[in-house]
């Protein structure tokens, strides 16, 4: 059985990555990929600690997981839907072009 | 308790929103307005007659006085209804020999006011709208038995007043209406601080004589019906109490009616006026100081009264001959008319004075002949405006061959305002110098009626001068062609001198209500 | 008891009708209405000639009779004690009986003159409206049965006055005339209202029946010395304004302004002769009744009579001077009617003086000659007066103006006129057998006697025959100078038409016979009389048999009046004295012109009204808009300045905080504002960068595990 640390440590890393691609990328459609692998690492959290709960796990992070998995889903489809859009108003997906939060 | 009294202040209160709500147009503007103001004539008429005597008294109900644990006394028709209750606010109404007169004026003059601006297209839904809100609030301040309502609707009479002047004014109008304003409420506050010392002072003691209730309220017939029992009074309202009471509602009361030196407002409101709204000013908005006068003044501090009553009298007769002076010195047949209601409103002090039945009867019947005289005084001088231009006494000149009928009303009206024999002013100028004759004057002071009487002298001196000014002599070429009174005119200005014909060949309708107020009033003074 | 008692309501009814009518629908009416007119006072003096009969046969002649009739109650008295109700009632007596008749008499002949005298005038609805008015009011004031209720009327003749005076109200001098007859009445009517007045104050009530009886019980309680003094002169006071007597005298001869047949009618036969019935009426205060009959001596006021008669006297005198000199027909009688009423407020006053102080000698009888005497000359004067005007009116009608040196020779051109008016000028000079000699050689003669009593009235009848002689001389001066002559006019006079000259013919007849009511009647003061009646004179009888004194004092009067009359015949008859001797030297040209000027009192009213009065009317004024209102505005000013100081308080002080603070939020908003870039990956940067930080705090203040919580 593998060490709940290595779960923990690849989780991680796959947050830091995920937080370094929204924080530094200007493209949205990376930005939101990099919001997917933070998304993956905490579902992989949920997982690994389900396993590991005793006496015998716990199957509410397994429920978790699936959940967030649809979420992931959805959420994507939205925000792809609003960078189509975002695309077609601005003619680009370049997050630092983009104002509109801006007075 | 019917709701009969109400309907006085139903009728116009639901004829202002209707104006407002439908007269669009001119045309319904003063349909609308005209319909209201006559029903509601209509039913301050039938409350005169059932004043007259047992023959109309089915039309109302039974007149039966008012009548409490402590006494009865001469309100009729009372109708209570409570309004804040912890506070001693109620809505109670009633009417008597002193408001009813008053109360028949108030709506009879508006609609008068209503045909004779019949032809207003400047704004006519605003203006038919605050004619009727004036009626309104005339109406409730003569009815009005509670302290607080009676403030509230002497408060709301100033603001139609005010846009009447301030919109459809002469040029001078900005600073007339806000003179009028400022004076007034200053006035007005003054008399504030009367009322709530009668709130805190007395009311509750009084409350617990008459009613048996012990609470403060603002309950007027608690002080009349105290009033009529002198020493139980005087040990709640010991005379000290009342005489600084009594004191700041004279103030009120002068500034309103008005009295020589508060009367600077007058002429010059006048002068700004819209002929509606001095006939108003001068018909209604007047007698609420004199109404103010006998009602609370006289009515509800007695002992106060009895022991100033040489004060009303000194001003009464300052304004009379004060008044008689400025006017021969008038050029503006406006300005004329007005300082010559500050001498007649001195009448009604003067016969205040005297606290004798007949003089406190001729100063309440004083404001009604001079209501009904001083409106057709002012809407003469709103149709010689509207005809040759000018109010100029000095310009004008030969009017009996150009206007016979508007000379004929002119000549009537000054001979009424001068006193005649056979016209209202006589009996209650009459009645007042005999009351004062026979009132608390005593040895040679009765001698001083010599010069209010002297002012009489001087009143026929400037009517004359002006009417061998303006209606003798030759006709001006420069005045051009003039017309004579049209229709709306001759209906307003008919109405009115029957009236006064009427009330001065057969004084008796109207006086008897009123002497029968008076009597108790000099009753509770102890004088004849 | 009188029959029919409500008819006399007709006596007043019937002209007040008219004027109804004739107010309403005269201008459809042919002669303006005239016609109704003249029918309603027809009525009346049938009817007022029904009650004189009756009131003559019921109380024989010599005794009285007075029946009240009932009218309506204005205002009831007090509810407990009836006391002190105000009505309207008539009341029919002797006096007001033969008034009414008077009254109703003569204007009926003046209004049937106005027929010819209008006709070509516009605005006849209006005279003759007013003329019915006019008879209306003084018919009431005659018979009115309390003293408010004479006020009433007295005014409403007032206003017809007013009203006929200012005719012709187009031309200045009318519109001037009118105002300052109503005035100057006005004055009059004020101390009569203040009479009235102390009357009430002292009896509450304003009936002459009432007031007779309360005056003993109330004397000495309510009814003080001073009182007695005052109520009488008040009410002369009245009567003086209305009578035209000094000092109110001046109205009446600018109310000459007038047609001539008001004149006649209201300034000469009727509304002025309302004085004397007042004063005469007056008598209640003046000789007080004692309960059981008598007089009550004490009451007397003296003084008040004395000043009555003094008035009377003085004006006699005074307004006859003024006569003498003037050129304008209608002027010269309108100071002719002054003086004439003075004799009769000389004869009231002196008849009161003799009968209270007979009284007081304890005579039994009561001495009313005085009193008759003076209403014998009101009802003579009011024939010869109005005769003389309508005489005047008819020449006026004829040459179309009122200055007496552009006639002259009218005599000739107007036969019916000059000799009609020729006997009112004998009746008025006082020549035996016309009417005026007897009536004012009562009263001069009763006068005289009352000079036993008070010598000032020897005084007062010196000035009677004085007045005596130049009335003759004025009257005589102002007949020739018509009529006498050449004519000096201009145009074509002619004799006026039939209705004109026949009412001049019925009045001379008059003129002449009214002296001879005196003889009907075994003296006047059997018809009319205060209290008792008093068989007085003029009766040649008791003329003849009485002592040389009167005989002589007779002679006297009448020698002056015939002097009178001689010296206008020579002067403007003859022409033996040339009338330019009068203003020969500076002296004589002085007095002329003192005369012509009226003495000046005119001017000296006319310089009191627009200068002191109105001076101080525009002094008031102008203390009014300055002073009093200049207060008030000056308050109203300091309320804005107040304002304006608290404004800059409230800018400067309050509302600069509040400013301060919001600028200063401002200015470090816009030092933020660009912090907020708006770009998500900034606020990222930001975010992690804070929960770094918080978790270095954490770790390094030790409090990571409070923050983890326990498992």
């Amino acid at each position: 059985m593998i060490p709940v640390e290595y779960e923990l440590i690849l989780s991680t890393a796959l947050f830091c990555i995920g937080l370094y691609g929204v924080m530094v990328r200007k493209n949205a459609i990376i930005v939101l990929m990099s919001i997917e692998i933070l998304l993956n690492a905490a579902i992989l959290n949920f997982v690994a600690f389900s396993s590991y709960a005793p006496p015998a796990g716990d199957p509410a992070g397994q429920v978790f997981a699936l959940l967030a998995i649809a979420i992931a889903a959805g959420e994507a489809a939205i925000g792809l839907a609003i960078f189509l859009a975002l695309y077609e108003t601005h003619g680009t997906t370049e997050l630092d072009k983009i104002r509109l939060l801006r007075w | 308790m019917g709701i009969f009294l109400s309907l006085l202040l139903i009728v116009p209160l639901a004829g202002f929103g209707a104006v407002l709500a439908g007269g669009g147009t001119l045309k319904r503007a003063r349909t609308i307005a005209l319909a209201f103001s006559v029903a509601d004539t209509v039913i301050a008429t039938v409350l005169l007659l059932s004043f007259l005597g047992p023959w109309f008294e089915g039309l109302v109900g039974a007149r039966t006085p008012y009548a409490t644990p402590a006494g009865s006394y001469p309100l009729y028709y009372l109708e209570r209804y409570p309004w804040i209750p912890p506070l001693g606010m109620n809505y109670i109404i009633a009417a008597d020999g002193l408001a009813a007169p008053l109360i028949f004026l108030t709506p009879l003059l508006t609609t008068l006011s209503i045909v004779f601006s019949w032809n207003k297209d400047v704004r006519p839904r605003q203006f038919f709208a605050l004619l009727l809100l004036m009626e309104f609030s005339i109406s409730g301040v003569f009815l009005a038995m509670d302290f607080f309502l009676f403030f509230v609707f002497w408060e709301i009479v100033l603001i139609p007043m005010f846009f009447l002047i301030g919109i459809w004014g002469g040029p001078n109008r900005q600073y007339a209406s806000i003179k009028f304003l400022i004076y007034t409420h200053v006035g007005s506050v003054i008399m504030l601080l009367s009322i709530f010392a009668l709130y805190w002072n007395g009311s509750e003691g009084l409350n617990r004589y008459v009613y048996g209730t012990t609470a403060r309220t603002f309950d007027m017939t608690v002080f009349l019906i105290g009033a009529t029992n002198g020493p139980a009074y005087l040990a709640i309202l010991p005379l000290a109490t009342q005489i600084p009471i009594f004191v700041a509602f004279f103030f009120g009361f002068g500034v309103k009616l008005p009295m020589v030196p508060f009367h600077t407002w007058l002429p010059d409101a006048h002068v700004e006026a819209p002929t509606a709204g001095s006939v108003i000013l001068a018909g209604l908005l007047l007698k609420m100081g004199g109404y103010g006068v006998f009602r609370i003044g006289l009515g509800m501090l007695p002992a106060a009264a009895k022991d100033m009553w040489w004060i009303l009298a000194i001003f009464g007769t300052v304004s009379m001959v004060y008044a008689s002076f400025v006017c021969l010195a008038q050029v503006d047949l406006k300005r004329l008319v007005a300082y010559s209601s500050v001498g007649h409103m001195g009448f009604v002090l003067l016969g205040a004075s005297s606290l004798s039945a007949i003089g406190i009867a001729g100063g309440i019947y004083q404001l009604f002949t001079h209501g009904l005289i001083t409106a057709v005084l002012f809407m003469l001088a709103g149709t010689i405006k509207h005809a040759a231009g000018t109010r100029d006494i000095t310009a004008l000149s030969g009017l009996g061959r150009q206007m016979p009928m508007y000379s004929t009303v002119l000549i009537v009206a000054f001979l009424a305002s001068v006193g005649l024999p056979g016209l209202a002013s006589f009996w209650s100028e009459f009645f007042v110098f005999a009351g004062w004759f026979n009132g608390l004057a005593t040895g040679p002071w009765r001698a001083l009626i010599i010069v209010p009487l002297l002012s009489l002298a001087i009143t026929a001196a400037y009517y004359l001068w002006t009417l061998q000014k303006v209606v003798l002599g030759e006709p001006r070429r420069e005045l051009g062609h003039l017309h004579d009174l049209n229709e709306h005119e001759q209906i307003s200005y008919t109405v009115l001198l029957g009236l006064i014909v009427f009330a001065g060949l057969f004084p008796l309708p109207f006086f008897g209500m009123i002497l029968d107020y008076a009597r108790t009033l000099a009753a509770i003074m102890g004088v004849p | 008891m009188l029959e029919n008692a409500w008819l006399a309501w007709m006596i007043l009814g019937s002209p007040l009708i008219a004027f109804v009518v004739v107010g309403l629908v005269g201008r459809r009416l042919p002669e303006g209405g005239a016609h109704v007119v003249v029918g309603s006072l027809a009525a009346s003096l049938v009817i007022a000639v029904y009650f004189l009969v009756q009131v003559l046969q019921q109380g024989a002649i010599g005794n009285s009779t007075a029946t009240t009739v009932p009218g309506f109650t204005w205002i009831p008295g007090d509810p407990a004690t009836g006391e002190g109700a105000i009505g309207m009632n008539l009341l029919i007596d002797n006096l007001s009986a033969f008034l009414l008749v008077l009254v109703s008499f003569l204007s009926l002949l003046i209004a049937i003159f106005s027929i010819g005298y209008m006709h070509e005038e516009a605005g006849k609805p209006r005279y003759y409206a007013e003329i019915a008015l006019f008879v209306a009011g003084m018919l009431g004031t005659v018979s009115a049965d309390n003293f408010l209720q004479l006020l009433i009327f007295w005014e409403i003749m007032g206003l017809c006055s007013y009203l006929l005076i200012g005719f012709w109200y187009h031309k200045p001098e009318a519109a001037s005339a009118a105002k300052k007859a109503f005035l100057v009445t006005r004055v009059g009517d004020v101390l009569f209202l203040a009479g009235i007045l102390v009357i009430w104050n002292v009896f509450h009530s304003f009936r002459f029946e009432e007031i007779v009886q309360k005056i003993p019980v109330l004397w000495g309680g309510a009814y003080t010395p001073q009182l007695a003094l005052l109520i009488p002169l008040f009410l002369f006071g009245g009567a003086v304004g209305k009578s035209a007597q000094f000092p109110l005298h001046a109205w009446l001869p600018d109310a000459m302004e007038g047609p001539t047949t008001v004149s006649a009618l209201i300034h000469a036969a009727t509304m002025v002769k309302a004085g004397v019935y007042l004063t005469a009426r007056s008598f209640i205060f003046l000789v007080p009744i004692a309960t059981g009959g008598g007089i009550l001596v004490q009451a007397v006021p003296w003084n008040a009579i004395l000043v009555i008669a003094g008035i009377g006297a003085f004006t006699a005198v005074f307004a006859g001077s003024m006569a003498l000199a003037n050129y304008d027909i209608k002027r010269v009688l309108a100071f002719s009617t002054i003086s004439q009423l003075a004799y009769m407020f000389l004869g009231l006053g002196a008849g009161a003086y003799l009968m209270a102080s007979e009284a007081a000698h304890g005579s039994t009888e009561v001495a009313t000659a005085g009193y008759s005497a003076a209403l014998f000359h009101l009802t003579n004067h009011a024939f010869f007066k109005a005769l003389l005007f309508l005489a005047a009116g008819s020449v006026i009608h004829a040459v179309h103006t009122n200055d007496m040196r552009a006639m002259g020779g009218l005599g000739k051109l107007m036969p019916w006129t000059s000799k009609t008016m020729l006997m009112g000028a004998l009746a008025l000079s006082g020549i035996i057998p016309f009417s005026g000699f007897f009536s004012k050689d009562d009263i001069l003669a009763v006068t005289f006697e009352t000079g036993a009593s008070n010598p000032l009235f020897y005084l007062m009848w010196v000035a009677g025959i004085g007045t005596a002689f130049m009335t003759a001389f004025y009257t005589f001066r102002m007949w020739l100078m018509t009529f006498h002559g050449e004519f000096r006019g201009h145009g074509h006079p002619h004799e006026s038409p039939r209705v004109m000259t026949s009412v001049l013919i019925v009045l001379s007849v008059f003129t002449i016979a009214s002296g001879a009511i005196a003889f009907l009647t075994n003296g006047f003061g059997n018809l009319i009389f205060y209290e008792e009646p008093h068989a007085a004179l003029p009766l040649i009888t008791p003329l003849l048999e009485a002592n040389v004194v009167e005989l002589a004092l007779t002679g006297l009067s009448l020698a002056l009046a015939l002097a009178g009359v001689g010296l206008a015949w020579a002067v403007y008859g003859k022409r033996v004295i040339s009338p330019s001797t009068f203003t020969k030297t500076p002296t004589r040209a002085f007095l002329h012109s003192m005369l012509v000027n009226r003495y000046w009192i005119d001017d000296w009213y006319n310089a009191f009204g627009s200068r002191t009065v109105a001076g101080f009317a525009r002094a008031v004024d102008w203390f009014d808009r300055n002073v009093v209102d200049g207060i008030v505005n000056a308050l109203g000013r300091g309320g804005v300045v107040v304002g304006a100081l608290s404004d800059l308080f409230d800018r400067k002080v309050i509302d600069g905080a509040v400013n301060s603070i919001s600028l200063e939020t401002i200015r470090s908003s816009l030092a933020l504002r660009t912090r907020q870039t708006g770009q998500v990956q900034n606020y990222t940067w930001v975010i992690v960068l804070g929960i770094v930080a918080i978790l270095v705090l954490a770790v390094l203040l030790g409090i990571l595990p409070r923050i983890l919580g326990r498992p």
